[in-house]
């Protein structure tokens, strides 16, 4: 195998690897930000806070959802390439070695 | 607060409760994406977050119909006042009191009583909301906006009728309801004019336009709704 070739494999393994655990991280943020809209619109009713809750709100819900599912099957690709498993800490201070 | 007292309030703040700990102790603790975690992310990201979803979008619609979100808007704070004024005359006001209207009072006068009633409704209410916050409603004082805005079609009697089924004896015994039968059931008259039960918010066509329905409680009480 090349230099080139290792190397491009170790940044997509690695690339891989930090997709998963960032898109999980992402739809945490997300539904996060879902979720406080909709405790908004509970806690303060106002005309436009329910209207939030009911369409940005679920959107934003909907998106976290898609980048855990998305997070899921990347993950189910990289167990099927034989990649190790890496922990949510892990993949921020080190990359994985193969 | 969770408004109204609503279970599916409380329901719904418990349920992002615990949707936002499991997601936070993600965020925080980072442990290994194993099964038992991808398996609590399905709870924090999608079971309780859709069970608070689904609550609060039950919640909020029941909230739209309540009479203080209603005149949340200040151009309807004088219909507010009105028709929370325990000692008002006007139609709103004395239908507002009534126990079986509740605190919904401006709903179920306003509703659509037909098949996509509830769907009509709501998408009315979206116009408000549009009107408000875009066609120039906000800026209004309460006097413009008393002089300005109106109902966007004739009130319709068939939401008198949904409680008053003008089929009993004490309506049809009335000389006026039997003559104007055909009137008002084409909407040609409306039960809410100044010649019969009066206007239902008076102070928005001025001191003359009171009515001469102006009865007192107890004889709403001894008449029952005919």
């Amino acid at each position: 195998m090349s230099v080139t070739s290792s190397l491009r494999s170790r940044w997509l393994a690695r690339i891989r690897a930090r997709s998963v655990v960032s898109l999980v991280r992402i739809a945490c943020w997300a539904a996060l930000l879902g979720l406080a809209i909709i405790c908004t619109s509970i806690i303060d009713p106002m005309p436009l806070t329910v209207i939030f809750a009911m369409s940005v709100g679920h959107v934003i819900g909907a998106f976290a959802f898609l980048c855990y599912l998305l997070s899921i099957l990347a993950d189910s690709v990289r167990r099927g390439s034989d990649l190790p498993v890496t922990s949510a800490s892990e993949s921020v201070t080190a990359p994985p070695e193969r | 607060m969770p408004h109204a007292g609503s279970w599916l309030g409380y329901l719904a703040l418990g349920s992002a409760a615990i949707a936002a700990a499991i997601l936070l102790h993600f965020l925080i603790m980072k442990p290994p994406l194993d099964l038992r975690a991808k398996l609590m992310l399905l709870l924090g990201l999608g079971v309780f977050p859709a069970l608070a979803a689904a609550t609060s979008t039950v919640a909020g619609m029941e909230r739209t119909t309540h009479r203080e979100f209603c005149g949340s808007c200040h151009v309807m704070a004088e219909h507010f006042l009105d028709a929370t004024n325990p000692t008002a005359q006007s139609l709103a006001a004395r239908h507002s009191r009534n126990p079986y209207f509740g605190e919904e009072s401006c709903y179920v006068c306003h509703a659509d009583y037909g098949m996509l009633g509830y769907a009509l409704t709501k998408a009315g209410g979206m116009g408000h909301v549009y009107h408000y916050y875009l066609g120039g409603y906000r800026e209004m004082s309460a006097e413009q906006a008393r002089r300005e805005i109106h109902l966007v079609k004739p009130y319709d009697n068939l939401n008198c009728r949904q409680c008053h089924t003008t089929t009993a004896h004490v309506w049809r015994d009335v000389p006026e309801h039997f003559a104007l039968r055909q009137e008002l059931a084409d909407n040609r008259v409306s039960c809410a004019s100044a010649g019969c039960h009066g206007f239902a918010h008076p102070f928005t066509k001025g001191q003359h336009a009171l009515g001469d329905a102006e009865f007192s409680l107890d004889e709403l009480a001894t008449e029952g709704v005919p």
